[in-house]
């Protein structure tokens, strides 16, 4: 083919290389970071926390514009609502940037799994959002609140799950993609973390919340929440969320305090945690074993304690492994009375070891679990007592 | 409707590009099968760009193997 | 028209590629929803049970080594139900060829661009399928090879990014489902992976250059791309879980879309969506080909040439009405799916298979040559040696000559030749060898001459010809030897010439002439 049309034939195709068709500008979108969903008297109130660019671009100076503008909207289903917002929004939504989606609290005891739908279908969200439930709050009022450092609010909720639950362990981020598999399992039950405003909601909304050294109005995750077939039923309280995060393995990194052998604390720092759970079946009868292997430091000492000495760091060894050990069985023994579903995954585990004698108690998993056995075991190893032997500060105490 | 006179331009096109050198070479059995199958595609395209509804041919065959397909699914009940 | 050659590497591209087609969208869903987590299991059954397939296959195309499917059905079935079954195949060709448009339109409608309608994609896509159908196999078996490590390195890239996200606990319980779940699923694998690369017949003796090692590159192409899938099912259970694999359309692309290294990787699905249209196109490629040569063959249309445009034009109206919606193109793909493929690529090759062994025809393995008047020559003069030359003209217009003179050595010589106005002449004077000669001409005007002049040697000639007009002379003069010579003339208008001067008696057969 000559050279001339090889050129023409080039020069047509890259014009079809240039525009799809439904294209959208940048300039015609609106992104939005946090999505919050609500039910008000059988309708959807969806609230969307969408960015303002300028405000939160680094070249121009702020000109005293919130960086974040949310947008309410109502409808009798999600998606209505949301394409409802066009009559309110400046531009058109675009999802694939959301980061968090928030679940109001009447919503969620109401069940939430109809609201998900939306989400795992449509082709513009992706999967990589988090979910959270508000506490004592809507969604609306969650998202309307301002924070300080992180310009856009929908990054600080993120990053606190994200930092928290690497190092204290209360709470727990959880994809949407994890949470449809978990409540399309039928055996176990979902948690969520939670989120509550920590002052006057009202005041969060305005830029003085930010103005000041101190906030008056913070954002503060306060624990896990359980569900039941979709609806919530209750909070653990943090020592039971954080029992359960041992039990599900999320634990990087969190703080335990013992009593020392001759009176105050002893903080500890644990570095690395893993559990296993095997599930096994004696005589038709379901049981479960947890054994947790945890390597620690010495955090903080606050007591009289020679640390030099090995009878030491075997009592420490030996009084977190009971601490541990007694916190774990009383959150199980309280999650198998007070709230009656399986939040570990034992039925799961049990599934995956002995599908066949599961099969035969799938059915009344639920009352079984009530009664259901389980055994701990904690081993805990201190390998490290931070860059000081014996504290100078506690020695000085007692003379 | 521009739809419908664009595909009879491009059927025109492809017409005037093949039927001239065929003829030249007498090949008469080719031109009557090509020109069936340009007929045909063209009135196919024509009915999908008016939206008229055309019954999938899928059907037909779904139709034709329909027993087959119940004989083997009771088979293995 | 010329023939095409391709090579056996590029049929071994062609075969991975074609094999995994669009498989790599639909099965994870379709295998899943059946044997939910043993998938995994599920497919690499269906692998396993894809190389008797590919056997019959292979030798469905030794039986007929110069032909495409369509010609051989009409050789071996005759020409009547030959026409038949051969509209049968090119049915269910373009049928294939119309819903594989459809479906690359509705992919990128679901996943990509949604507002965009189906029939816009569809037509780009068609755009490009008619030109390489223009240009011609080679063209297109060379731009497999381009593609194919785009593909491969893609594929290994993907594999690399998605591994850290794997929970191994979703494979567990393994082989909780019943068998029967299990086999169910491995109909679908194996109609969607192996049942269409019958399409493959129609390049797959006669346009192949090395006969052997275009069936190693069948077997090993099949192979691979089982890997391929069955990597693919596997990952998508690991990362996804069995539920959200099941109930999606496109569970590859949002195994893709769970790409995440570093925070910083992320979002790329659509450049893996490359690898899926790469092995799209040469699916669509291979059944719309299959469908035009197959038409072409069947109204014995010397250029196919022409019409490629107008069949172009209705797979483009068929993508549009051969599913309203992707619910019945699942329903489709599940229940019928399997038995129409079944019929037609594999009942009517194994049907085609035991009539040719019934009727004996074309059993004979050759090297093709494909050039117009292809002159052949094999002269080796040497001593103590064996020679064997093997050769088909599958051309008009051929002629073909082989002489050996040599001392104390073995010569067999095979010929086919398939086509009009062929002539052949084989002669050897040796001494103290045996000889083997064996010619088939299945044409028109074919002339054949055999001498051979030996001393102390066995010469065995035997030589069929199943047309008009055919001429056949057979000369060995030589001593002390038995020389067996066998000749089939099933045709009107034969000369025969059986002239033997020799010491010892030949057990000659001049057989079959049924009208000479």
């Amino acid at each position: 083919m000559s050279k001339f049309k090889a050129i023409c034939l080039l020069m047509i195709l890259t014009l079809l290389l240039s525009g799809c068709w439904s294209k959208r500008e940048l300039n015609e979108l609106a992104i939005v970071a946090a999505l919050g969903i609500d039910k008000v008297d059988d309708e959807f109130k969806i609230t969307v926390q969408v960015v303002v660019p300028g405000e939160i671009s680094s070249k121009q100076p702020s000109s005293g514009r919130s960086p974040v503008i949310t947008y309410h909207s109502t409808g009798a289903t999600v998606f209505e609502a949301i394409r409802k917002m066009t009559t309110v929004t400046a531009r058109k939504l675009y999802f694939s940037h959301l980061q968090i989606v928030v679940l109001g609290d009447e919503l969620a005891k109401e069940g939430i799994n109809e609201t998900l739908d939306l989400i795992s279908r449509d082709h513009e969200f992706r999967n990589d959002f988090e979910v959270i439930v508000a506490n004592v709050a809507t969604a609306d009022e969650v998202l309307n609140v301002l924070t300080p450092i992180e310009k856009v609010p929908a990054n600080k909720l993120l990053n606190s799950l994200k930092t928290s639950e690497k190092t204290w362990g209360t709470t727990e981020s959880i994809k949407i993609d994890e949470l449809i598999n978990t409540i399309n399992n039928k055996t176990t039950s979902v948690v969520i973390s939670a989120i509550e405003i920590q002052g006057n909601k009202n005041v969060g909304m305005e830029q003085t919340n930010v103005k000041r050294s101190k906030s008056p109005v913070l954002l503060k995750y306060t624990g896990l929440a359980v569900f039941k077939k979709g609806k919530l039923i209750g909070l653990l309280t943090e020592d039971e969320s954080r029992s359960l995060s041992f039990l599900r393995d999320k634990i990087q990194s969190t703080i335990e305090i013992l009593a020392c052998p001759k009176g105050d604390t002893l903080a500890t720092e644990i570095t690395h945690s893993k559990t296993k759970i095997k599930g096994k079946f004696e005589n038709g009868a379901p049981k479960i074993n947890v054994s947790i292997d945890v390597n620690q430091n010495v955090g903080e000492v606050l007591c009289k304690i020679d640390l030099t000495k090995e009878k030491s760091i075997h009592f420490i060894n030996k009084k977190t492994e009971e601490l541990i050990k007694k916190r774990i069985e009383e959150t199980i023994r309280s999650v198998q009375q007070n709230y009656r579903v399986d939040i570990f995954g034992f039925g799961e585990e049990l599934h995956r070891t002995n599908p066949k004698e599961w099969k035969k108690i799938k059915k009344d998993w639920l009352t079984i679990f009530q009664e259901l056995p389980v055994k701990v075991e904690v081993h805990v190893n201190t390998q490290g007592v931070g860059t000081m032997e014996n504290s100078l500060v506690s020695k000085s105490k007692g003379e | 409707m521009i739809m419908t006179i664009f595909i009879l331009i491009i059927s025109a096109v492809i017409a005037f590009a093949f039927i001239p050198k065929l003829k030249k070479n007498k090949e008469t059995k080719t031109i009557v099968i090509f020109s069936i199958f340009l007929l045909i595609g063209a009135a196919l395209n024509i009915a999908v760009s008016l939206r008229i509804k055309i019954p999938s041919p899928l059907d037909l065959i779904t139709f034709i193997f329909s027993p087959i397909k119940d004989l083997i699914v009771s088979l293995t009940k | 028209m010329e023939k095409e050659i391709i090579s056996s590497r590029q049929f071994m591209i062609i075969t991975l590629l074609f094999s995994i087609g669009t498989a790599i969208l639909i099965l994870p869903a379709s295998v899943t929803i059946e044997a939910k987590q043993d998938a995994w299991i599920a497919s690499i059954i269906g692998v396993v049970l894809s190389f008797p397939v590919i056997k019959l296959f292979i030798a469905f195309g030794n039986r007929t080594p110069t032909l495409t499917f369509v010609e051989a059905n009409e050789k071996i079935l005759g020409r009547f139900f030959g026409k038949f079954t051969s509209i049968g195949f090119i049915i269910i060709a373009l049928l294939s060829a119309g819903e594989l448009l459809y479906f690359i339109g509705i992919f990128m409608k679901t996943e990509i661009m949604p507002e965009t309608p189906t029939l816009a994609f569809a037509f780009l896509f068609s755009i490009i399928i008619i030109y390489a159908a223009f240009l011609g196999i080679e063209v297109f078996a060379r731009s497999a090879e381009v593609l194919f490590p785009i593909f491969i390195l893609i594929f290994i890239f993907f594999i690399v990014c998605i591994s850290p996200s794997v929970h191994m606990e979703n494979l567990q319980p393994i082989m909780e489902t019943p068998k029967k779940s299990i086999f169910f699923s491995m109909i679908r694998f194996i109609s969607l992976f192996s049942f269409p690369l019958a399409m493959l017949l129609t390049i797959f003796p006669s346009a192949v250059n090395v006969q052997k090692s275009a069936q190693k590159g069948f077997y090993i192409g099949t192979i691979l791309g089982g890997f391929v899938l069955v990597t693919i099912i596997t990952l998508c259970i690991l990362v996804l879980g069995p539920a959200n694999t099941a109930s999606r359309t496109f569970p590859s692309y949002s195994l893709a879309q769970r790409i995440s290294i570093g925070n910083f990787l992320q979002r790329i699905e659509v450049i893996m969506a490359t690898m899926w249209i790469i092995t799209i196109y040469i699916r669509t490629f291979m059944y719309f080909y299959a469908a035009v040569i197959g038409i072409g063959q069947l109204f014995k249309i010397k250029n196919h040439r022409p019409l490629i445009f107008p069949l172009g034009m209705i797979i483009l109206g068929l993508s549009q009405i051969v599913h309203p919606n992707i619910i019945h193109s699942d329903i489709y793909n599940r229940d019928t799916w399997p038995i129409f493929s079944f019929v037609f690529m594999i009942l009517l090759p194994l049907i085609l298979l035991i009539v040719a062994k019934i009727r004996k025809i074309n059993g004979n393995q050759g090297t093709n040559t494909k050039s117009n008047c292809s002159a052949q020559n094999e002269s080796g003069s040497n001593n103590g040696n064996s020679t064997q030359g093997v050769g088909s003209n599958n051309n008009d217009n051929s002629s073909q000559s082989n002489s050996s003179s040599a001392g104390g050595n073995s010569t067999q010589n095979e010929s086919n030749s398939n086509n009009d106005n062929s002539t052949q002449s084989n002669s050897t004077s040796a001494g103290g060898n045996t000889t083997q000669n064996e010619s088939n001409s299945n044409d028109v005007n074919c002339t054949q001459n055999e001498s051979s002049n030996a001393g102390g040697n066995t010469t065995q000639n035997e030589s069929n010809s199943n047309d008009v007009n055919s001429t056949q002379r057979d000369s060995s003069s030589h001593s002390e030897n038995p020389s067996p010579s066998k000749s089939d003339n099933s045709s009107s208008n034969t000369t025969q010439n059986d002239s033997d001067t020799g010491n010892t008696p030949n057990s000659d057969k001049n057989k079959d002439s049924p009208e000479s």
